[in-house]
């Protein structure tokens, strides 16, 4: 064998406590010859500088969370569905035949040419019975549970209109269960309605430090809806830090190290809330800040409003609590740094 | 068999960490990311998990550059609370940020080549894996590992001359 190239000693010294039959000849090689021995030695001491060095780099500790943050992690997520190109195709295959036998039904129901201008025409929504009869309009009106359209054929209604009509079962028709659960729906309605007043101790939370938590991301009109109803408008008037400490109670609250720009004062309300700017070269940092004591016991909302957005990057609002304040955060920054910023607020 | 992902997670963690910290330089950012990779595994089944986990922080630690621009400004702010979580003797924490930086600038006079296989092996892949992570073949490992070697212990100790001459 040839001397030992460099690649082949870093292998062995990596790879070589592993007995092998590929290392033999090496070995057999390095008990010969003094100079690849001598090699070898070198590239040991590399190996372990270059592994040193790495470790140095390292952090310093890495603590390990518990799996179930991972499981709570992924709980908060609505799954992602990918559909495959089998299953689009079957889609495509089901809606194909769906439209067609929809399109054919209708038409039968139009231009039958042995059903006469003035019979009716009548559907079943049981799946049970026949799906598509010339039925007298007699023996429809007297089965409950029955879905009918007793049109004249001369009707100008139109075919889709017909569909939908078709399906479009009476309450006092409907079975039990079905009817049952329609009361229910309609019972939750009001509820529902009620919903977006009652949501929100966040909202009141809003209302009450003077500012939403937005999300960067383009958010659906429901969630623009409710957010455009939290963003009561806060008018801020400058204040200096002497009379923003009497108002708070303390020093008002902001990250050292970075020049604060304004402090200002909420002009409504109470007049408790405070707002410090800092100027994170270029970037404003908003810090948005009320005494614990003037949310009644509802700091633990304000706190888990955020919670979620802490696992998304998108977020670019954190509520933390330092001294006796309730502290919002707002920048156009990542999360991370956002919450980098909030750990150094002592 | 379905994956444990509950013992690989165990076992793999702390290399996840240490790796995706060695890409995106931030140590907060690192295990944010290391557990993201966790839950995009939950429902995964692969035939070598620790390599797909692998697999899948590279492509995090990617797209995790492309923010760096935005990220950039606020890099001063982000190393100064690492220094203040690491250590709370001051002159240990500003030894360990110089030695973090030092070795941050090493690997990046690496190619991205050289420095995927140095990390993966400090990962503890061994030499068929970081082959089949890369692409390269599995007898150019022992080459390419004794070159990134070289040059990071290189570009190392230059910046440590260069950083005493001043």
């Amino acid at each position: 064998m040839s001397h030992a190239d460099e690649g082949t000693l870093h292998a062995y010294l990596d790879q070589g406590r592993q007995p092998s039959e590929d290392w033999r000849e090496v070995e057999d090689h390095l008990a010969a010859c003094a100079e690849c021995r001598q090699r070898l030695e070198e590239a040991r001491a590399l190996r372990e500088r270059a592994a040193t060095i790495l470790r140095a780099s390292g952090p310093a500790a890495v603590p390990v969370p518990p799996f179930d943050a991972v499981l709570a992690r992924a709980g908060g997520r609505r799954p992602r569905r990918v559909l495959s190109l089998n299953r689009l195709t079957a889609l495509g295959w089901a809606a194909s035949i769906a439209l067609a036998v929809g399109v054919g039904w209708m038409a039968r129901g139009t231009l039958n040419p042995l059903r006469s201008p003035d019979q009716p025409l009548t559907l079943r929504t049981s799946q049970t019975a026949p799906v598509d009869t010339v039925t007298p309009r007699s023996s429809v009106d007297a089965r409950p549970g029955t879905a009918s359209v007793a049109k004249d054929a001369g009707s100008t209604e139109t075919a889709a209109e017909r569909l939908r009509s078709a399906y479009e079962v009476p309450a006092d028709e409907a079975p039990a269960g079905r009817r049952d659960a329609l009361q229910q729906n309609a019972a939750a309605e009001p509820a529902a309605q009620g919903a977006p007043a009652a949501a929100a101790p966040r909202a009141r939370l809003a209302r009450d430090i003077g500012a939403v938590a937005e999300r960067r991301e383009q958010p659906t009109r429901e969630l623009a809806a409710e957010l455009e109803a939290d963003r009561t408008p806060v008018q801020w008037v400058q204040s200096d830090r002497a009379d923003a400490a009497t108002r708070l109670g303390e020093t008002p609250h902001t990250v050292p190290g970075v020049p604060v720009v304004s402090i200002d004062r909420d002009a409504q309300g109470d007049g408790r809330g405070v707002r410090v700017l800092q100027d994170l070269d270029g970037v404003m940092l908003e810090i948005i800040q009320r005494p614990v004591s003037t949310l009644e016991g509802r700091v633990e909302d304000a706190v888990a409003a955020d919670a979620p957005r802490m696992a998304d990057t998108a977020a670019t609002a954190i509520t933390v609590v330092r001294g006796n304040a309730v502290l919002t955060l707002r920048a156009n920054i990542p999360l991370d740094s956002l919450r980098s910023l909030a750990a150094r607020i002592p | 068999m379905s994956t444990d992902w509950a013992g690989v997670y165990r076992e793999t963690f702390a290399d996840l960490v240490r790796f995706l910290h060695r890409k995106v330089w931030d140590a907060d950012r690192a295990q944010d990311l290391a557990q993201e990779v966790f839950v995009r595994a939950l429902g995964q089944d692969p035939d070598n998990p620790r390599a797909w986990l692998f697999t899948v922080a590279a492509n995090l630690a990617r797209d995790e550059a492309r923010a760096a621009v935005r990220r950039r400004r606020h890099l001063t702010l982000i190393r100064g609370d690492a220094e203040q979580m690491t250590t709370s003797d001051p002159a240990e924490e500003f030894e360990h940020a110089q030695q973090v930086e030092a070795v941050r600038r090493a690997l990046g006079q690496l190619n991205e080549r050289d420095r995927e296989v140095l990390l993966l092996w400090d990962a503890g892949f061994n030499y068929e894996e970081i082959a089949e992570q890369t692409g390269l073949a599995a007898g150019a490992i022992g080459t390419t590992l004794a070159r990134a070697r070289r040059r990071l212990v290189e570009a190392h100790e230059a910046l440590e001359k260069r950083d005493v001459a001043r």
